[in-house]
């Protein structure tokens, strides 16, 4: 039994795994590709890595934060 | 530093570009505001949902809204990576451009400037003159053009490819002249040198009479250096582009052996004048290689024989040939300036000077060892140097491919 707020949620064990938990997978999957990929093209072709640096922990830190939330609600999905 | 820019050697950079980065904040404000529209239909659901608590709407909005951000959250970085890594150089001698279209698709472009007929600015908008960035179209010789967009401050830009294309214009005029210069002395010194070769040829010939033997030894000399000189002259006279690194060869097996030991002969009495001992060591066996026995004796061997006759103050100059299995090696080792590893890399450049080189021979004119190493990389070998610093001698050498004449 999962709780939030004073919501209770009784999750199935074969709900566990839902369409909602199974987009937010894809969305982190993307994420961490889209970070490399950022990455690894800013400290190859741009001039400022401490930039690159910067940008990339900007990024990696905004995605920490949705992909939190976007778990949160994919949770929520599996009533 | 080239800011990132893929340059020649020699090459530098006169403008490093990319779009004003007003052109991003743009893209920047649009995210922001696509971004307030799940905050928005959060607050309208609220509004219109007031005292009824529906969690599956509810949390399906929040989900959707929170991949809607996802989505913005990458594109934003998207289009940073676009902005940042999308550049445009102006060198002095090229415009380089580094285009992205999309992640992976780098295309590196790069034109000449002295292709470009004109150049044309335009700022058109409030905020490009609010912000200061605008469009140059460089159009082409042959009527294409090119055309670098939101630029900031495009009139420097401008300017800046303006004055890269008047100096190379300037340039190919100077070497245009200077080659033309190059010629006409060229063809007037042959003139004198083929009369002084006529004359000292009639000396040596006894057209005017018995002459002693040392003056006869003496003009013999005179006359083969004369003629070595006229060789050198017609050379320069029949390349059109670089004098000094145009190499017509007409090749045939020949020993290295008597080549060098004939510039060693020819090149003894300046070495004894000098007070400086030249030393000549032969391998007994033949040292047979393919080439030009001429451009090879007077363009690497004697220029490395009075390169270390001039480089050298006392001691000695000891020139050698040796063969092995695959190659015949001729080297000439002296007592003199030596080479500092600061000079070593320029070595073989053309008009590559050493840092003190004409302190000690003012004649050098640093094309010498080039036309050097363009002469023996004609003939499949190679040339280099060794010297353990300054006043510690220097040792150059040469080997070419050995003919196996078994």
């Amino acid at each position: 039994m999962w709780h939030n707020g004073d919501m209770h949620i009784v999750v199935s064990p074969l709900l566990l795994v839902t369409i909602g938990q199974y987009v937010a997978f894809a969305v982190m999957f993307c994420f961490a590709i889209g970070g490399i990929i950022f990455a690894s093209q800013w400290f190859r072709h741009d001039d400022n890595s401490a930039l690159s640096f910067g940008m990339l922990t900007i990024y990696t830190l905004g995605c920490v934060v949705l992909a939190a939330k976007l778990f949160t609600a994919a949770s929520f999905l599996t009533i | 530093m080239n800011d990132g820019a893929p340059l020649f050697e020699g090459e530098s950079v006169l403008c490093a570009l990319r779009k004003h980065g007003v052109t991003f904040a743009y893209r920047v404000i649009g995210f922001a505001v696509l971004g307030a529209f799940p905050f928005l239909a959060w607050f309208l659901l609220h509004t219109s949902l007031s005292g009824a608590d529906i969690p599956l709407v509810r949390n399906t909005v929040l989900f959707a809204s929170i991949i809607w951000l996802c989505f913005l959250w990458v594109a934003t970085f998207y289009f940073w990576t676009i902005y940042r890594l999308e550049r445009w150089f102006v060198t002095d001698r090229r415009l380089v451009t580094i285009e992205h279209a999309g992640l992976f698709a780098r295309t590196v472009k790069s034109f000449a400037l002295e292709d470009i007929d004109h150049v044309e600015t335009s700022s058109a908008g409030a905020l490009h003159s609010m912000f200061g960035y605008g469009d140059i179209e460089i159009i082409w010789k042959d009527n294409s053009y090119y055309t670098l967009t939101d630029i900031p401050a495009p009139e420097r830009v401008e300017a800046a490819i303006q004055e890269s294309h008047l100096r190379m214009h300037n340039m190919e005029e100077a070497a245009r002249k200077q080659q033309e210069t190059l010629r006409l002395v060229a063809h007037e010194v042959k003139g004198h040198l083929a009369r002084n070769a006529a004359v000292l040829s009639s000396i040596v010939s006894g057209d005017f009479g018995e002459i002693s033997a040392p003056l006869k030894d003496i003009a013999d000399r005179a006359l083969t250096g004369t003629k070595a000189g006229v060789g050198e002259v017609m050379d320069i006279l029949s390349t059109e582009g670089d004098a000094a690194a145009h190499v017509n060869l007409n090749k045939e097996p020949f020993d290295l052996r008597i080549e060098v030991r004939a510039i060693v002969e020819r090149e003894k009495p300046i070495a004894q004048d000098k007070g400086l001992t030249l030393e000549f060591i032969e391998d007994p066996r033949p040292c047979i290689i393919m080439g030009d026995k001429q451009t090879m004796r007077e363009r690497v061997i004697r220029n490395l024989v009075e390169n270390a006759i001039n480089y050298t103050q006392q001691g000695s100059v000891t020139v050698g040939v040796s063969t092995a299995e695959t190659s015949v090696v001729c080297w000439v080792h002296d007592t003199g300036v030596g080479i500092s590893p600061k000079d070593m890399p320029r070595l073989f450049t053309q008009g590559g000077h050493g840092e003190h080189s004409q302190e000690v021979n003012p004649n050098s004119t640093g094309f010498g060892l080039f036309a050097a190493k363009q002469v023996v990389q004609a003939h499949g070998g190679e040339i280099w140097a060794e010297s353990d610093g300054v006043g510690t001698g220097a040792k150059f050498f040469v080997a070419i491919p050995a003919v196996n004449n078994a």
